[in-house]
């Protein structure tokens, strides 16, 4: 799971104007690059330049018209990935390919949203099973059962 | 038959009138938006009662009602203007909660729904939408929104006048901040000639998981929706310069039938060849007679198709109540109108509804969406592919609270 992007123009400066993506770092990771041009980082750094006179808690989120009070409210601007490799690295010569984003269950609106979360969690459990069939004995389940 | 209602129609019936998203329901062709502001000074409760004489005089008019032609004499006959099927919706912008533009305050601040704001800052009000020239832009935000939809021309524009008279007639404390029209074209295309909004999921309950605000917060906002408007001025010009390929390759489908594209090859000099989805069109099938496969194909294979509107506008396909589809029900409207200096501007009035607005912002906000280009089409184009354009701007805009039906007006409870 990496950082894929910030929408660092939500976030408003005192004057107004947007603040510009430079003012987050992006660390432990690396930048898009190479020949997959992926976005690897793991780390968000934010802060408002030394000298200009204000402080991130000066900023607003335009999109909900608030004061930036947490660290949340910069969270929420992130934008993850995750990056799925079925092999071994190099072992086929392929691009990245973008595979649908599965249906979530909008649990916001469902009390018995826990379960289905846990059954649908079950359900993917079971499907990446399937995917190991032929790896060793090795391979131990989280009972510490060989996977067969 | 019995008269029972359905679970679906009754959760269905707290979304105001105005909004087609029912089986068999189609909006007439006549868009009005009327904006006004209730005047400075103005009490909670003198505000309250205004909408409310303005939304009482509405519905007599949806009835062919017209205060000036009530009967006066012993004598005097019953008179009735056609009402074109008039429906009326009523929605709050950001405005209207601002402490700072209302003395004494209209309504509490803390009712505001929290994404509820202006649309206008300085800057571009999304990543890759800028507004149109300064001389260009009208007034998109208001207190209040009223959306008039109608089968004729008059209905639409008497409901408009008709506000301003009552307005006038009562010394209601509320001014006719400006308002857009619209029309809306029987062949289901836009201005760049391609069909628009093939793809706006099915009628009845798909549409209503995306429209529907089903969360409480705020309380009075649970069974309403919101509303986003963007008056969106349309560089025709630019447009028709493109070659029939790279606009397909913009839009993601064939020009003439719609047919969603499959991929794009490369003919024996290099050139571009749209291919569209196997078995599309369907033989003998009329222009834009679409299967389903064909209104919402699969996301393609192909990254220059991935990157054309169609798919960045509806970048998962799924679910239209999963958050992260960001599906929206559109209901937009073309619009044709001279210009001071001569010549005409056209355009789209872009009207979503949506169960939040963060579904709207992530569209046109989000980086792979349409955040990072205008419209359409690859960011970093190969040779031969359509290079960026921006071929939208903002001319008016605003995004408006649409609360559920209720008496004496909708959201009435919150003055």
């Amino acid at each position: 799971v990496y950082i894929a992007s910030v929408q660092s123009e939500r976030l408003l400066q005192p004057d107004g104007s947007p603040v510009p993506l430079e003012w987050f770092d992006f660390q432990r990771g690396s930048r898009p690059g190479g020949s997959e041009g992926l976005e690897r980082s793991q780390r968000l750094v934010f802060e408002v330049p030394p000298g200009l006179g204000f402080v991130v808690g000066d900023l607003i989120d335009s999109g909900t018209d608030q004061k930036i009070q947490f660290g949340g409210q910069i969270a929420d601007l992130v934008q993850l990935v995750v990056y799925l490799r079925v092999g071994d690295r190099n072992a086929v010569q392929v691009q990245p390919r973008e595979v649908p984003l599965p249906n979530v269950v909008p649990c916001e609106e469902h009390p018995d949203c826990d379960r289905d979360v846990l059954r649908l969690n079950e359900e993917f459990e079971e499907t990446q099973r399937n995917l190991l069939a032929n790896t060793p004995t090795s391979i131990l389940d989280r009972r510490g059962e060989p996977i067969s | 038959v019995n008269g029972s209602t359905s679970p679906v129609d009754t959760l269905a019936d707290r979304l105001q009138e105005g909004i087609y998203f029912r089986s068999g329901e189609r909006p007439g062709p006549c868009y009005r938006l009327l904006l006004l502001n209730v005047r400075p000074g103005a009490t909670p409760a003198d505000a309250g009662r205004a909408i409310d004489a303005v939304w009482d005089m509405l519905q007599d008019l949806r009835r062919g009602l017209v205060r000036d032609l009530r009967p006066m004499r012993p004598s005097d006959p019953e008179v009735n203007v056609p009402d074109g099927r008039l429906t009326c919706l009523l929605g709050f912008g950001a405005r209207l909660f601002d402490p700072d533009l209302h003395v004494p305050r209209l309504v509490n601040p803390d009712v505001r729904p929290w994404e509820l704001v202006a649309l206008r800052r300085p800057g571009s009000p999304f990543p890759s939408l800028p507004w149109a020239t300064e001389g260009e832009q009208k007034p998109g935000e208001a207190d209040l929104a009223i959306q008039c939809i109608a089968e004729t021309e008059l209905a639409v524009n008497l409901a408009v006048v008709e506000v301003w008279k009552l307005i006038v007639d009562q010394d209601l404390p509320l001014e006719v901040a400006t308002f857009h029209d619209g029309f809306g074209r029987a062949d289901g295309r836009s201005w760049i000639d391609f069909h628009d909004g093939v793809n706006n999921m099915e009628a009845g309950e798909e549409r209503r998981s995306a429209i529907e605000a089903v969360i409480a917060d705020p309380p009075w906002m649970e069974g309403g929706t919101y509303m986003s408007f963007l008056r969106l001025a349309v560089d025709l010009a630019s447009w028709r310069r493109l070659p029939r390929e790279h606009q397909e390759i913009l839009v993601g489908r064939d020009k003439l039938t719609g047919c969603p594209l499959e991929r794009v090859d490369r003919g024996q000099d290099g050139e571009l060849v749209p291919v569209a989805l196997d078995g599309c069109p369907v033989s003998g099938a009329a222009s834009g007679s679409l299967r389903p496969e064909d209104r919402d194909p699969p996301r393609p294979g192909d990254p220059l198709v991935q990157a054309s509107h169609i798919h960045r506008s509806n970048r998962n396909r799924g679910r239209p109540d999963t958050p992260a589809n960001n599906r929206i029900f559109r209901q937009g409207y073309e619009f044709l109108e001279a210009i001071t200096e001569g010549g005409f501007r056209l355009g789209l009035n872009f009207v979503s509804f949506q169960r939040n607005l963060k579904r709207l912002r992530d569209s046109l906000g989000l980086k792979d969406w349409l955040g990072d280009v205008n419209f359409g089409g690859p960011v970093r184009p190969k040779p031969g592919e359509p290079a960026p354009i921006t071929l939208i701007s903002v001319i008016a805009g605003g995004f408006y609270a649409v609360p559920p039906k209720g008496a004496p007006f909708p959201g009435a409870k919150i003055f």
